[in-house]
């Protein structure tokens, strides 16, 4: 008697490779799946709860990773009764990185560029899943009203931030220009 | 070999592979012994005197003349006659009689010993040593193969026959037995004149005999294994079963579920006795070969998977177990019957068992047996721990098989889970477990068959179950998975739990409500709420935990360690989203506090259990509901006193009810009669509600009778003049009133809603033509007095109401706490066009989100795309429904249509 053969006579009949036992496990990892459901979520909380002056909407190719969001300056900021567009790029692992966000609408600010690209740290190293296209959003109006002078993109507008308002000002709305994706 | 044709051809193919291999007979016993014939004289004729007949030689020139012949020829012809006589002489004393057709008579040995003489021996050695005793007689045949050969043709043409003749009218045991007594004696019959040979053989060269003796042996077990085995092999086999299972207790008859195990007697000895003596003589006779061993090894491994079914199947309880524990554990026996793999804290029943059945009976029987037999592989005592883990084994899969139905028969299986984990010691069988369970949980449970209270309870015990099964969770998780994603489909998950936290369980154990509540929860929370709390604790690892084991090897990344089963943890954990839970929790809480009085020490209790869970934050709305009904009992008095409304408390009674609604305060009112003025007056008890943190509340217009108006004016009066800058709105459709109908025989005490109580009140005023009024008064509301009073008429048909008087109305303010179905119609009706127009909003929000951000101007049929696209729960309305509801946006001047797009309309 061949005792060697027992111990696979003793494992379970049926029992799988282990290869095949991942996929019991629960699925915690990000994939395409709960990217789109997360953004779908996202929307709809965007919906059912819009903050004032914000609001956003996937793009009309219908991809869902890609959105465009419009921002209105706030009141008591040389950006008041502006209105500015953005793109959101989302990363196929979001949440777990952060989009890709540009300035659409030319805009004269010390922290965005003059291609649009905006200097925030929650956008950057700072991002964590708990941040949503809303707290974004929210983030960048307030960004408008309080430029992080200390670290501008745009040096020229951070002097003048400091110095001379009315100047500021000017040159917000003259580079202000509404753009119409048609 | 049955088939004589078939025989006959396999002997002629093995032939010309091989060669035939003729021997010669024994001399015929009639060839006289005649010496080598004179030249001239005839062979085999009467002896003649050839000197008379030939006095001399006639011809000279016979060249073959013996006489002529020169030394060496002579001497070869003198050497082959002695071998010719000398095989003669022993073939001849050796060959086998016929076998006796009464094989049971002991037939004396041919040839006997006695009968032998000088002339034997000296022919026998001859044979034996041609070449130093014949060096010159060519042909020379070898003795032993004769014997061999004669041995196999006298079995197969004498002896195989009888056992084949037996086989067909014998029962087992009998073919079994007689065949054993009919090899035997052929055995004896072949192996005598071996024997004799031997002996001989052992004289003149000792030491020389053993390789032949056993080449015989070998030789002749194989013929007869070869031969008798195949028509034997059945009923040995029966046999050798029977006598097995008795000798391991399992009983003998198939099918019958309740026969037990037959523990250790006086059978079991005797059998065992009966299995050794046979398989003995089978051995001496050739038959204890390969194939014996094979259904040996059958039976045994069949018996095995027979006793753990027997003994083991359903039962689960570990009732009877512990106390057998006890016992084995305090003696100290159990160290040394388990084995090593299997050693647990408390090992159970049908474990223990099992083991001591395998060690006392099983691997006993196993040793022995096979110690009898003479097989390469020795099966010492020490291979009984193999057994045991075989056994084992073997349990843990008819456990795995039955698991489901443990789970449900928790917690009366404790027992069967204590098996289970003492069995899965193995990540492959972790993972088979995990695997068949999913398996039969999604044949079972996860069907539209199947409510979901039941797959909630099923839920409950696996958790339960499971945790006793492995205190990781892992196996749960693995299980749990596929379970919590169908809970997730079933709308009503959420509210079957929150209405099972708040049941209540002593209601719960008179009435068996537990078939619609899920009991269990309330049970729960009400017995061990505190556990939730160490689960704080179990982050870090805790150093003075001497139970601590490593991670299950099969844990996941994400993995965990929680000590306690935490069902409610689990179930709420499992449905994800919180916000979806509070909400329901909400709604439920929010009908509760409206539809009863009393303390609602449960709704505290689960809102307690929610915060530690979600935290204090989102549940904030829920405080203050709880906050308001206590505060609302508190200003209800003051204001009822201050106002005059009061009545004893314990004639406190009221007719109609309402809300209350204000900026931010609503209000529950209930009416109660006054007193003095008799019974007629009604009375009003007032919730006031905090209307932003209550969820959406159902109100309908319709004009509630003045006299109730009357009271709801003072009440407001004086709930003003307590809290100067609130306003109280009244919620009519909200509340409950209790009224007490007197018809000519009877009086009906209903608890009604009050826009019913109001159809009823319109009957009181005085006369029969009341009714009439009643629709102008009632207003708003085009269907609800029809309805109630079709109630009403058909609460009393036989009787017209005389003078419904109503005096004991009590008043909540609930949605949904109707007691008669059209009631519970109306409302879901007026929830149905509220929730669409609020839909509707959401899908407005979308629309203008749209044309705001993605593109400027849409066409319809873009924007229903879109919609249907990217909203969760689905865009149920057709393209015209949409154009529709744009155009009513058009026309509200908030979009635009242009050249068949819509767009926003720029203020």
């Amino acid at each position: 008697m061949n005792y060697d053969m027992e111990d696979t006579q003793n494992a379970a009949p049926g029992s799988l490779p282990p290869n095949q036992a991942t996929k019991l496990a629960p699925r915690k990892g990000p994939d395409a799946h709960s990217t789109t459901k997360r953004l779908q979520t996202e929307l709809m909380q965007l919906m059912t709860s819009s903050a004032p002056g914000i609001s956003a909407f996937p793009s009309a190719d219908g991809n869902l990773l890609s959105w465009t969001a419009t921002i209105e300056g706030p009141d008591d900021t040389p950006y008041a009764d502006l209105t500015f567009k953005l793109s959101f790029a989302f990363p196929s692992n979001y949440p777990y990185a952060p989009p890709t966000v540009l300035f659409k609408t030319p805009i004269y600010h010390p922290n965005v560029d003059f291609s649009g690209r905006i200097c925030l740290d929650i956008l950057k190293d700072k991002w964590t899943a708990a941040y949503n296209i809303q707290t974004v959003l929210l983030s960048l109006q307030s960004l408008l009203g309080e430029p992080n002078n200390a670290s501008p993109l745009n040096g020229e507008a951070a002097e003048l931030w400091d110095k001379d308002m009315e100047d500021f000002k000017k040159k917000v709305l003259s580079r202000h220009r509404d753009v119409d994706d048609e | 070999m049955t088939n004589p044709r078939s025989s006959t051809r396999q002997k002629r193919v093995f032939d010309s592979v091989f060669g035939a291999r003729e021997f010669s007979q024994p001399t015929p016993h009639a060839t006289p012994d005649t010496g080598f014939t004179v030249p001239g004289q005839r062979f085999g004729g009467p002896l003649v005197d050839i000197s008379h007949v030939f006095p001399a030689p006639p011809l000279a020139n016979i060249r073959d003349d013996p006489r002529s012949l020169s030394q060496e020829e002579s001497s070869h012809v003198k050497d082959k006659v002695r071998w010719d006589r000398s095989w003669h002489i022993v073939t001849h004393a050796l060959l086998l009689p016929e076998f006796p057709q009464n094989w049971n008579s002991i037939v004396p040995l041919q040839p006997q010993k006695e009968l032998l003489d000088g002339g034997f021996d000296h022919s026998l050695d001859n044979v034996l040593y041609p070449q130093d005793r014949l060096p010159f007689a060519r042909d020379t045949e070898d003795i032993f193969e004769w014997h061999t050969q004669q041995v196999r043709s006298h079995f197969l043409h004498q002896v195989l026959p009888i056992i084949l003749h037996l086989r067909e009218n014998h029962a087992p045991d009998l073919l079994v037995r007689s065949s054993i007594k009919i090899l035997e004696t052929a055995h004896h019959q072949y192996l005598h004149g071996l024997a004799i040979m031997k002996e001989h053989m052992d004289i003149s060269a000792p030491g020389t005999s053993m390789p032949i003796l056993a080449k015989f042996r070998r030789d002749l077990h194989a013929i007869i294994s070869k031969s008798v085995m195949e028509p034997l092999s059945a009923a040995l086999r029966r046999l050798f079963e029977r006598h097995i299972y008795t000798v391991l207790g399992l009983p003998l008859t198939k099918g019958n579920e309740n026969s037990a195990i037959v523990p250790e007697g006086l059978g079991s000895e005797e059998a065992r006795r009966q299995i050794i003596g046979l398989v003995e003589s089978l051995r001496n006779i050739g038959l204890a070969g390969e194939k014996f061993q094979v259904s040996f090894a059958e039976i045994m491994n069949s018996s095995m998977t027979e006793y753990v079914y027997r003994g083991c199947k359903g039962l689960w309880d570990s009732e009877d177990g512990t106390s057998y524990n006890n016992a084995t554990g305090s003696s100290g026996k159990e160290g040394t019957v388990l084995p090593r793999t299997a050693h647990h804290s408390s090992p159970s029943r049908c474990v223990t068992d099992l083991c001591e059945w395998i060690e006392n009976r099983y691997a006993k029987l196993a040793v022995q047996v096979l110690g009898v037999l003479d097989i390469k592989t020795q099966v010492s005592w020490g291979d009984k721990e193999k057994y045991k883990e075989m056994g084992i084994g073997r349990l843990a899969e008819l456990r795995i098989n039955e698991l489901f139905d443990i789970v449900k028969n928790w917690p009366h299986s404790g027992g069967a889970l204590d098996d289970l984990r003492t069995a899965i010691t193995t990540p492959q069988r972790r993972l088979h477990l995990t695997e068949a369970f999913a398996n039969t949980l999604n044949e079972k449970l996860l069907h539209p068959g199947a409510s979901t209270l039941q797959i909630l309870q099923t839920y409950i015990s696996m958790i339960w179950s499971f945790h006793a099964l492995d205190h990781s969770k892992v196996l749960l998780d693995r299980v749990a998975y596929p379970l919590q994603l169908y809970l997730c489909s079933r709308e009503d998950t959420v509210r079957i739990i929150i209405t099972g936290l708040l049941a209540d369980p002593e209601d719960s154990q008179g009435k068996e409500t537990s078939v619609e509540k899920l009991v269990e929860l309330a049970h729960l929370l009400n017995s061990g709420s505190e556990k939730i709390e160490q689960r704080a604790n179990d982050e870090d690892l805790d150093w003075h935990d001497m139970e601590w084991v490593p991670d299950p090897v099969d844990a996941g990344p994400g993995y965990k360690r929680s000590k306690n089963a935490d069902i409610i943890g689990t179930l709420i954990g499992a449905l994800g989203a919180q916000d979806v839970f509070i909400k329901e929790f909400q709604n439920i809480i929010g009908e509760n506090l409206l539809k009863y009085d009393g303390g609602f020490e449960r709704e505290i209790k689960v809102l307690e259990l929610l915060k530690v869970r979600f935290g204090e934050s989102p549940l904030q709305a829920c405080e203050v509901m709880l906050k308001d009904i206590q505060d609302s009992g508190r200003v209800n008095g003051l204001v009822r006193k201050k106002q005059k409304l009061n009545v004893t408390p314990d004639e406190e009674a009221a007719i109609l009810s309402h809300r209350a609604e204000k900026q931010h305060r609503q209000t529950r009112g209930s009416g109660g009669p006054n007193l003095e003025e008799a019974a007629e007056k009604p009375s009003i008890n007032a919730k006031i509600l905090s209307r932003l943190f209550w969820p959406q509340l159902q109100d309908d217009n319709f004009l509630v009778p003045s006299e109730i108006a009357d009271l709801q004016k003072r009440y407001e009066e004086g709930f003003a003049s307590l809290k100067a800058s609130r306003k109280l709105t009244w919620l009519h459709a909200l509340g409950q009133a209790t009224v007490e109908l007197e018809l000519e025989d009877r009086t009906i005490v209903e608890e009604v809603h009050t826009w019913q109580a109001t159809v009823i009140w319109a009957f009181q005023s005085d006369n029969e033509k009341a009714p009439q009024h009643t629709r102008p008064e009632i207003l708003g509301q085009q269907t609800s007095p029809t309805r109630s009073i079709a109630l009403h008429v058909c609460r009393s048909r036989d009787a017209e109401p005389r003078r419904p008087r109503a005096s004991n109305a009590q008043a909540a303010a609930s949605s949904s706490a109707a007691n008669d179905n059209d009631g519970d119609d109306e409302s879901n009706q007026l929830k149905k066009d509220s929730i669409e127009s609020e839909k509707m909003q959401l899908y407005w929000q979308f629309i203008q989100s749209m044309l705001k951000n993605s593109s400027s101007q849409m066409p319809l049929q873009q924007i229903a795309m879109t919609l249907k696209m990217l909203i969760m729960d689905g865009f149920p309305y057709s393209n015209e429904e949409l154009r529709e509801f744009l155009a009513r946006k058009v026309a509200d001047g908030e979009l635009e249509l242009v050249g068949g797009k819509y767009k926003l309309n720029k203020k």
